[in-house]
Formats: C-alpha cells, structure tokens, sequence
C-alpha cells in the first residue's frame, strides 16, 4: 500500500498508455480495434507514432513486420481472438524471421472480464500463450509492473523474437495496490 | 492463342527488378513463385523475400513502404496469394503511400501447386483497383517502354498478365532469419 502512494504513477493503463508508448521510442502501431483497445489506440490520436488501422489481424502482422525489417519499433494491438485468426502468419513470419515485433493483445473472458461470457477465446488463446515459443507476459497491474511496453521492445530485441504482453483488465480500471 | 503472347513470369518480374535496381527501389516478393522467379533473375540485399504465408507481400511492402518514405517500393505479388489478402488493397488505399507499387503476377494458377486454378480469375483488377480511390495509377505492364519508380509517384498498381510457368525455378537457398538481417543492413546503409 505504501508503495502505491509514493509512486507516481497514478491513474490507469490507458492514463499512462502514450507516456509509456513514447518512452519505448515506438516509430508505429498497426492496429484492430477493441473495446480494450479503444482507450490505448485514442490516446495516440495526433501522436507522432505513426497509427495504422488494418481491416483484418493478418495485415497487422505484415505491416508491423515490413517496418520492423526495416528497424522501426513497431507494435501490434489486436483481440485475442482476431491473434488466433493470424496464428499462421505469426508462425511463418513473425517468428520465422525471429522479428522484435511488440503484441499488445486485449485478453478478453478472462475471469475479471465484465464480457466474461466470451470465455472460449480466453481459454484458447490461454492454451495458444503455453505452446508458444515466444516470450509472453501478462499486464494487469501498471503500477508494480512499470513500462511494461518498454521492457518487452526491449527482450524483444535482445532475443530476436517477438513478445506478447496478454492486457488482462479494462485499461481504464483503477486497480488498488 | 492469349497465352502465347504473353510473357513468362520470370520475364515480368526481370523487367521490373531491373526497373527497381535502377530507381534504387526497395522490393518486397511474395512467398512461392514471385520470390523464386525474383531470385532467379539475380539476387540483391534489397530485395525482401517473403516465405510466407501467402498474400503478406502487399501487407510487408506498406509497412516497408511507410517506414522508408524517401524510398521507392516495390511488391511483387501473386493472383492466388492477393485474393487471400484482398483487405490490404483497402488499407493501403487509405494510407495511400506515395512511393508504393503493387505489381499482380497474374496468371490464374496456383503456380507451384500443379496450376490449379486461382478464384482470382473471376477478379476485374481494373475497375477493383480503380474502385479504390487511395490508388492514383492502374497500368497493364508493358515491357517495351521503361519504367521509373518514384518516391512521390502515388500508390500504383501494374497488372501483369503472365504465362503459367513452362519450368521449375532454381532451388531458393536462403533462411528467413537471413533476409531480414540483409535487408535492414541495406536499409540502414
């Protein structure tokens, strides 16, 4: 509890989303909405991140590959379940050419979801995180957890591999210590 | 009697790596045919070969494209693999890219599958591209007259009618992991 009211980081994920975002030196998001997300991705409007909103998770995964081969930070922001629709791109893309690519996905019918009714997407996508060979983490809490986004760009790069951070709450939630 | 007069894709995408080489042209290719034929026709650390999964190129070449802007781009895609990917006609319509060049491989076929036949060739490329108002230029390839990518060009679109392939490709000799570390030296060059 102490800690809580010393840091300084108050507020909620979304509060901190673009401070954490510049501080990371992320060049661009590539992006499917969610109602998660929707908060994260408004809070880059008129930003110097360069946005780009995609149709369909797959593009997302080649946009942000394309500007990866080419050096930039990029980071993907999609539902769990539109991660699921791209798993084959993931695969034979993202991981065979072992690029730090940054995927910011919105767990969604997790037990702290107020859509818990979803609840198939979560086990599944929960099932996909143990399988993987990429490195996963779940963010839930800021305020012990720091710029979360800034150390997963950075494992991102010292592995040569992409990273998954599992968004577990509603971004605009005010969780205590 | 069409197919006659139409060239082999080998030769298509020969015409535009040389038109890419000489405008200094990033180029993003498509997994199976359009990279094998790419290579074929003479590698280079500027060109980013895609070995999956099929219909990424247009996706890759906008992120290539939007993070180098000072570079012309240039992908090379495939009739089966772009219909898989028709949305990224869309995105990259609105983002609109000046220095972007999408360049259709189209030949009806799932080339390297025994030809069987693509849905793709239910598609009118003109009046879908046309449809698109991101894109500023629709042309038929014509390898008689050169051709110059630019960095402001607007985002263009090149149909290229090609023949099934009358061989096998060269085997392709490179690892993923290796193209990517290549093509971002060049880039960073």
């Amino acid at each position: 509890m102490s800690d809580c009211k010393t840091s300084a980081q108050t507020g909620t994920i979304a509060d901190r989303f673009y401070g954490y975002c510049q501080e990371a030196e992320i060049d661009l998001v590539t992006s499917v909405p969610d109602g998660y997300l929707v908060p994260l991705i408004e809070n880059l409007n008129g930003s110097v991140i360069q946005q780009i909103s995609a149709a369909r998770e797959e593009e997302c995964f080649g946009i942000a590959s394309g500007a990866a081969m080419c050096g930039k930070r990029a980071m993907v922001m999609i539902q769990n379940s539109g991660f699921m629709n791209a798993v084959g791109c993931f695969a034979t893309l993202c991981m065979n050419y072992k690029l730090p690519i940054v995927f910011l996905v919105s767990h969604r019918g997790n037990f702290f979801d107020r859509n818990g009714y979803d609840t198939e997407k979560y086990r599944y996508f929960e099932s996909f995180l143990k399988h993987t060979e990429c490195f996963n983490v779940s963010w839930y809490n800021f305020k012990s957890e720091g710029n979360i986004i800034k150390k997963a760009f950075e494992h991102a790069e010292a592995a040569g591999e992409p990273v998954i951070i599992s968004l577990d709450i509603s971004p605009t939630e005010d969780i205590a210590c | 009697m069409l197919e006659t007069i139409l060239p082999e894709q080998i030769d298509a995408i020969a015409f535009l790596a040389e038109a890419a080489q000489n405008s200094g042209a990033l180029v993003v290719s498509e997994i199976g045919s359009q990279t094998t034929w790419l290579h074929e026709t003479g590698d280079h650390d500027s060109y980013l070969y895609l070995s999956g999964p099929m219909g990424a190129a247009p996706s890759v070449a906008l992120g290539v494209a939007l993070s180098n802007p000072e570079k012309p781009v240039l992908a090379l895609c495939g009739d089966g693999a772009l219909v898989m990917n028709f949305s990224a006609l869309v995105t990259a319509s609105n983002e609109t890219p000046k220095n972007l060049t999408l360049a259709l491989m189209d030949n009806g076929v799932y080339d390297f599958t025994g030809k069987v036949p693509s849905p793709s060739v239910a598609v009118d490329w003109e009046k879908l591209i046309t449809g698109l108002p991101g894109f500023t230029h629709f042309a038929q390839l014509d390898v008689g007259t050169p051709l110059e990518l630019t960095a402001d060009h607007g985002l263009s679109f090149i149909h290229c009618p090609v023949k099934p392939a009358s061989r096998k490709p060269a085997p392709f000799p490179f690892r993923a992991p290796e193209i990517y570390k290549r093509f971002l030296n060049h880039v960073k060059a």
